[in-house]
C-alpha cells in the first residue's frame, strides 16, 4: 500500500473519467476521446508539493465485462467479511487470462489501498447495466464517492442520486468542464472525507493549490504590468530622406506602432496561458481577433474594455487637482483652494484633448540629409486602461477554464460579456493604477512603479475571480 | 538539504549583474516547468536565504554558472555559452588600475611642477594654493553637478548641457572605452542592457552614471595622493624656498586672514602648520627689490610654508575626494544591489526559488492511439429498417415499454414486432444465452430476411432480428461478446440489426442522434461481420 492517499477514477467508458482528471489534475495532456475505451492503461497523476507526493489521482480504463466480471466473483462468494479477497482472487485469476483486461486494471489500484470515484453523467438515465460494476466496487471494500458529472444537460440527477446513494459512502454533483477553482478545492476536501488518514494530507495539498493558484496569479499580473510598461512607453523612430513626403511615412510609422503593441499583448497572452498550464490551448483566427492589432484600436473596444468620457474626464481632474494642491499647500492656504479648483479643470481639458488620438508622430531634426520621426510613447489616457480590461478579461478565461474543456477561446463571443463578467473597478484601484500610468508617461524609473502595478492588478485579477 | 554557505556575498559586482542579464534573457526561451525544477531545486538548497534576496540571487547565480561550467564543457565552439562576468569584473578591475596608476602619476607630476625650485625663484605659495586647493573645490563642484539628478536639473536651463560637458571630460569614461575588449557576446549584453527597451532606461543611466563617477573619484583620490607625496618627497629631499607674491593690494595681514582661514581646521591641534604673520613679513617677494627676500630675518624660515600647504593640500583636495569616492562607491553599490533586485524578471526568479514546486500532471506521456471515428465507416453495413417483420432483443432495457416501442416502429417504419426478448443490463449471462437459442430457433436458417439493403422486400414468415440498444452508452466488449456468441448461433449470412434508440425527456424512445449511431456503427464496422448492420428506421436521416 501507498504512503499518501491514491484514487482511481473509475466508471462506465465515456462517462467523463477523464475530464475529471483532466480538471484535477490541471492536465490538458490528457487524451478526451468520443470512441470508447480511449484510456487503455492506468495513468498517474501525483499532486506533489516539492517532490513529495500528497495525493495520487488514477485514471482508468472504463469497465467493459463487469456483469461477466460480477457473475465470476458471485459464484465464490461466501460471507461479506470475503469479498474483497473473493476480488483479490478474481485479480489473480485473469492477471494474465485476458477475458477481463480492463476490469483487472482498474481494480489493481483499487485493491492496492486507492479510494474509489465512480463518475457517472447525470446527463442520460441511469440503467440496469451500471448495477454490476456498482456492486464489484462495493466488494473491493474501500471507501467509495460517486460524481455525477453532468456532460450535457442535468436531467437525470435525482435519479442517480438515488441509485448511487446505495452504494457509494458520498454522492456529489461535478461538472468538469465547468468546475472553477473553488469547486476543484471543494471536491479535494471531500476525497479528505472518506477516510480519516486523508484527511490531513488532502487538506495540505488544498492549501498548496491555494497558495500555488495565488503565485500563478501575481505572476500573471507582473506578466500584465511590464507589457503595459513596454506599451506606455513605446517609442517607434524611422528615418526618412529630406525630400521624401512626410504623410505616407507617418502612415507607416502609426502602422508600426500598433503593430509593435499588438505584439506585446499576443507575447503576454502566451505567456499568461502557459502559466495556467494551457499548453495545448487552441484559438480560431477568428477568435484572436479580439487579441489582434486591430481590434485593439478599434473604436468598439475602447467602448467595451475603455473608460467612458466622463469616467476619464474625472481621471484627468483627479490628477490636476492633485497638482493644484500642491500649489495650495505651498502657500499654506492662501489661495483659498484656487489651485486645486484651477487644477482640477486644466487637468480634466488636457484629458478631454488627449482623449482620442492613441499616438501622435512628431517629426524630431534633419540632420545629415535625413529627416527623423517618432511614433510614442501616447499619451492617451484611455489607452492602458483598453490594455488592461482586455488583460483582465483574458485572464479570467484563462485561469477559471478547466483542463478539460478542449474547445477554442473564442473571446470575441464572450467579449460582449465583458462589462457583466468582470464588473467595474473598484475606487482605490482605479485610482492608484491611474497614478501609475500617470508615472510611466512621466518616463519615471519604471520598474518600481510596475511593482506597484503588479501589485494592484494582482488584487484586481483576485477579485475578477470572485 | 539546506546550504548556508558563508562565503556568499552581499554584493553583487558589475560582472554578476550581466551574467544575470544574460542568464535570464536565456530562461525567456525556456519552458516555465523546467524552470520551475531547476530553481526550486536550487531555492531550498538556499532556504537559508530566503529573506536576503541580494546574496540569494548571487547564490543563484552561482549555482547555475557551475551548472552552465559542467554542462557546457561537453559542448564546443559557438554552442558553448559561457559566463563571461568574471571578465568583466577583470576588465572593470583594470579600468580602475589605470585609472589609479595615472592620477598618481599625473598628481605626482603636478606637485613636482608646482613645487619645482631650481634656486633662483622661490615657490610661490599662491601657485600651490590655487593649484591644489581652489582647482580641487572647482573640480568638487563639477562633480556635484554632474549627480544631479534629471528631476532637479529640468528646473535649471542648462544645467543638463553642462552635465553633458562635465561629462565628456571625466576620467571615468575608460570604463566606456574598455567595454570595446569584452567578447562580441558580452558586448551585445551590454548594449541590450543599456538599451533595454525605454522601458527601462532610467534604471540603467542611473547605474551607467555611477561607474563613471566612481571610476572618476579613482582617479582624483589618487591624483591628490599622487601630489601629497610628490611635495613630501620633496620637502625632505630637497631644500624648497617658498614665497607669496601678488599683483592684487594684499598686506601680510591680509594675507595671513586668509592663511588663518584656510587652517581653522587643524590650527587647535597642529598650530605649526598656521603660518605666523612673521613668515608671511619674511618671505613675501617683490620683483623690484634687491635680493629675493629682503625682508627675511633667517634663511632657515623660507621653508616654513610646507606644514601649511600639505595640510591645504590633504584637507582641501585629498580628504574631499576620498569621501567623495566613499559616496560613489556607495551608491554604485547599493544601485548594483538595487538593480538586482529589480532587473525584469528577478522577481519571478525569486518567486521561483521561495515558492513551493506544485505539480499536479502526469509524469508519463499517454501510451496507446487513440481511436479514430472515421476509420472504420466504409465496412461497416448501413441499413434501414422499413416494412419487415422483427423479432426484438431489447438489450438493457433501451426501450422501457415494449408496447410504446411496438407502436413507435409500427408508425416510423412499418416494423411489426413479432417477439421480444430482454437480454444485458440486470439480466444473467444465462438469460442473455437462452435469448440467442430463441433468437436463433425464431429466426429459422432460411434465407429469408438476410441481407437486404432494400427495405420492403423481406419476407414476414422470416422475420428480421432487430438489437435495441442505448444510443447514448457506447458499445461494450459486454454487448459485443453477446454479438459474436448471437453470430456462431445463427447462420453465417443472417442479418443481425443494431438499432440505437435516443430518449425523450418524458421517457419514451426516439430516434438517436447522428453523431451516437456514427459512434455505434463505427464501432460495430471493426468487428468486420459483414452481416451485421448499425441500422436506422426508414425515417431517420442517413
Amino acid at each position: 500500500m501507498s504512503e499518501h492517499p491514491s484514487f482511481a477514477v473509475v466508471g462506465h467508458p465515456n462517462k467523463g473519467k477523464s475530464c475529471i482528471v483532466s480538471t484535477l489534475a490541471h492536465d490538458d495532456s490528457v487524451r478526451i476521446g468520443e470512441l470508447p475505451g480511449t484510456t487503455t492503461e492506468c495513468r498517474y497523476y501525483p499532486m506533489k508539493v516539492d517532490g513529495e507526493v500528497l495525493y495520487s489521482l488514477v485514471d482508468t480504463p472504463g469497465f467493459q465485462r463487469a456483469r461477466s466480471a460480477h457473475e465470476w466473483m458471485r459464484q465464490r462468494e461466501t460471507t461479506a467479511d470475503r469479498r474483497p479477497d473473493v476480488v483479490r482472487e478474481f485479480l489473480t485469476e485473469h492477471a494474465d487470462s485476458g477475458a477481463f483486461p480492463d476490469e483487472c486494471r482498474l481494480l489493481t489500484p483499487i485493491m492496492e489501498g486507492a479510494g474509489i470515484l465512480y463518475v457517472v453523467d447525470g446527463s442520460v438515465p441511469y440503467g440496469p447495466e451500471y448495477d454490476a460494476e456498482m456492486e464489484i466496487l462495493r466488494w473491493t471494500g474501500q471507501p467509495r464517492l460517486a460524481l455525477i458529472n453532468p456532460i450535457g444537460t442535468a436531467d437525470h440527477i435525482e435519479a442517480w442520486r438515488t441509485a448511487l446513494g446505495q452504494y457509494f459512502n458520498v454522492v456529489r454533483v461535478f461538472n468538469a468542464v465547468t468546475a472553477d477553482f473553488q469547486k476543484r478545492v471543494e471536491l479535494l476536501r471531500a476525497f479528505g472525507q472518506l477516510q480519516d488518514e486523508w484527511r490531513q494530507p488532502l487538506q495540505r495539498a488544498v492549501d498548496n493549490l491555494t497558495a500555488d493558484r495565488k503565485r500563478r496569479r501575481e505572476a500573471a499580473a507582473r506578466m500584465v504590468a511590464a507589457i503595459l510598461a513596454e506599451m506606455l512607453t513605446l517609442r517607434v523612430q524611422r528615418n526618412i530622406g529630406v525630400d521624401e513626403d512626410v504623410e505616407p511615412a507617418k502612415t507607416a510609422i502609426i502602422v508600426e506602432y500598433q503593430q509593435r503593441i499588438a505584439t506585446l499583448e499576443l507575447h503576454v497572452r502566451k505567456q499568461v496561458e502557459a502559466l495556467y498550464d494551457h499548453h495545448e490551448l487552441v484559438r480560431q483566427e477568428a477568435a484572436l481577433q479580439a487579441l489582434e492589432a486591430q481590434e485593439l484600436f478599434s473604436a468598439e473596444a475602447w467602448r467595451i474594455f475603455g473608460l467612458t468620457r466622463m469616467q476619464l474626464l474625472g481621471l484627468g481632474a483627479l490628477g490636476g487637482a492633485a497638482a493644484g494642491g500642491v500649489i495650495d499647500l505651498a502657500v499654506g492656504g492662501a489661495s483659498f483652494l484656487l489651485g486645486t479648483l484651477i487644477g482640477s479643470g486644466v487637468g480634466a481639458a488636457t484629458t478631454f484633448l488627449a482623449a482620442n488620438r492613441l499616438v501622435d508622430v512628431k517629426l524630431l531634426d534633419t540632420t545629415m540629409g535625413r529627416k527623423r520621426l517618432a511614433a510614442g510613447p501616447t499619451r492617451n489616457r484611455n489607452f492602458p486602461h483598453v490594455v488592461l480590461g482586455r488583460a483582465r478579461l483574458h485572464h479570467a478565461l484563462v485561469a477559471g477554464r478547466s483542463h478539460a474543456q478542449r474547445g477554442t477561446l473564442d473571446i470575441l463571443e464572450i467579449k460582449e460579456q465583458a462589462q457583466e463578467l468582470l464588473g467595474s473597478l473598484p475606487d482605490g484601484a482605479q485610482r492608484r493604477l491611474e497614478r501609475a500610468f500617470g508615472r510611466l508617461r512621466a518616463g519615471r524609473e519604471i520598474t518600481a512603479i510596475v511593482d506597484e502595478l503588479a501589485s494592484v492588478i494582482a488584487e484586481v485579477f483576485e477579485e475578477d475571480e470572485r | 538539504m539546506n546550504t548556508q554557505p558563508h562565503s556568499i556575498s552581499n554584493q553583487p559586482r558589475l560582472g554578476d549583474l550581466l551574467d544575470l542579464a544574460q542568464q535570464l534573457r536565456r530562461d525567456a526561451d525556456a519552458s516555465g516547468a523546467s524552470l520551475r525544477h531547476r530553481d526550486r531545486r536550487i531555492g531550498q538548497e538556499l532556504a537559508g536565504l530566503k529573506h536576503r534576496p541580494v546574496p540569494q540571487l548571487l547564490a543563484w547565480l552561482a549555482q547555475v554558472r557551475r551548472q552552465s561550467d559542467e554542462h557546457g564543457g561537453e559542448l564546443q565552439g559557438e554552442f558553448r555559452d559561457e559566463f563571461r562576468g568574471d571578465r568583466v569584473n577583470v576588465l572593470h578591475r583594470l579600468g580602475l588600475l589605470i585609472l589609479g596608476v595615472a592620477g598618481l602619476l599625473a598628481g605626482w607630476a603636478a606637485a613636482a611642477v608646482v613645487f619645482r625650485y631650481d634656486g633662483t625663484h622661490p615657490v610661490n605659495v599662491i601657485h600651490v594654493l590655487a593649484v591644489f586647493v581652489l582647482l580641487q573645490l572647482l573640480t568638487l563642484l563639477g562633480f556635484g553637478i554632474s549627480l544631479l539628478p534629471p528631476s532637479v536639473t529640468r528646473f535649471l536651463p542648462g544645467l543638463s548641457t553642462v552635465q553633458d560637458a562635465l561629462g565628456l571630460l571625466s576620467p571615468g569614461k575608460l570604463q566606456r572605452f574598455l567595454t570595446r575588449y569584452l567578447p562580441q557576446s558580452y558586448r551585445e549584453t551590454v548594449a541590450s542592457l543599456l538599451g533595454r527597451g525605454r522601458a527601462h532606461y532610467r534604471l540603467y543611466a542611473t547605474l551607467d552614471r555611477w561607474v563613471v563617477a566612481h571610476s572618476s573619484q579613482i582617479f582624483a583620490v589618487m591624483f591628490n595622493l599622487g601630489a601629497v607625496v610628490s611635495a613630501l618627497y620633496l620637502v625632505v629631499f630637497s631644500d624648497l624656498a617658498f614665497s607669496w607674491s601678488t599683483t592684487l593690494q594684499l598686506e601680510p595681514a591680509g594675507m595671513q586672514g586668509w592663511t588663518d582661514a584656510l587652517s581653522t581646521p587643524w590650527s587647535a591641534f597642529y598650530a605649526d602648520a598656521r603660518p605666523s604673520l612673521e613668515l608671511i613679513e619674511d618671505t613675501r617677494y617683490f620683483r623690484l627689490k634687491e635680493g629675493v627676500f629682503p625682508e627675511a630675518s633667517s634663511p632657515a624660515g623660507l621653508g616654513g610654508w610646507w606644514p601649511f600647504l600639505v595640510m591645504c593640500m590633504v584637507v582641501y583636495g585629498l580628504l574631499p575626494r576620498i569621501l567623495t569616492w566613499l559616496l560613489a562607491r556607495f551608491r554604485l553599490r547599493a544601485t548594483l544591489r538595487r538593480i538586482f533586485l529589480r532587473f525584469p524578471g528577478s522577481s519571478d526568479l525569486r518567486d521561483r526559488l521561495n515558492s513551493e514546486l506544485v505539480e499536479t500532471r502526469a509524469e508519463e506521456p499517454e501510451t496507446g492511439q487513440a481511436g479514430d471515428m472515421t476509420a472504420a465507416h466504409e465496412t461497416t453495413r448501413d441499413a434501414s429498417l422499413g416494412g419487415q417483420s422483427a423479432l426484438v432483443i431489447n438489450w438493457s432495457a433501451a426501450a422501457p415499454d415494449p408496447d410504446q416501442f411496438r407502436a413507435w416502429v409500427a408508425d416510423a417504419a412499418e416494423v411489426t414486432v413479432t417477439a421480444w426478448q430482454e437480454a444485458g443490463g440486470a439480466g444473467s449471462l444465462a438469460d442473455d444465452r437462452r435469448v440467442m437459442q430463441t433468437a436463433a430457433g425464431a429466426t429459422g436458417s432460411g434465407t429469408a430476411g438476410t441481407a437486404s439493403d432494400a427495405p420492403g422486400d423481406a419476407a414476414s414468415a422470416n422475420p428480421g432480428l432487430m438489437i435495441l440498444v442505448k444510443a447514448w452508452e457506447p458499445p461494450m466488449k459486454d454487448f459485443l461478446d453477446f454479438l459474436r456468441e448471437l453470430r456462431e448461433a445463427l447462420p453465417a449470412d443472417r442479418l443481425i440489426h443494431v438499432l440505437p434508440l435516443g430518449r425523450s425527456a418524458a421517457g419514451q424512445v426516439t430516434a438517436a442522434e447522428a453523431h451516437q449511431r456514427d459512434l455505434w456503427q463505427n464501432v460495430l464496422a471493426r468487428l468486420g461481420d459483414p452481416w451485421l448492420s448499425c441500422s436506422r428506421l426508414g425515417g431517420e436521416d442517413a
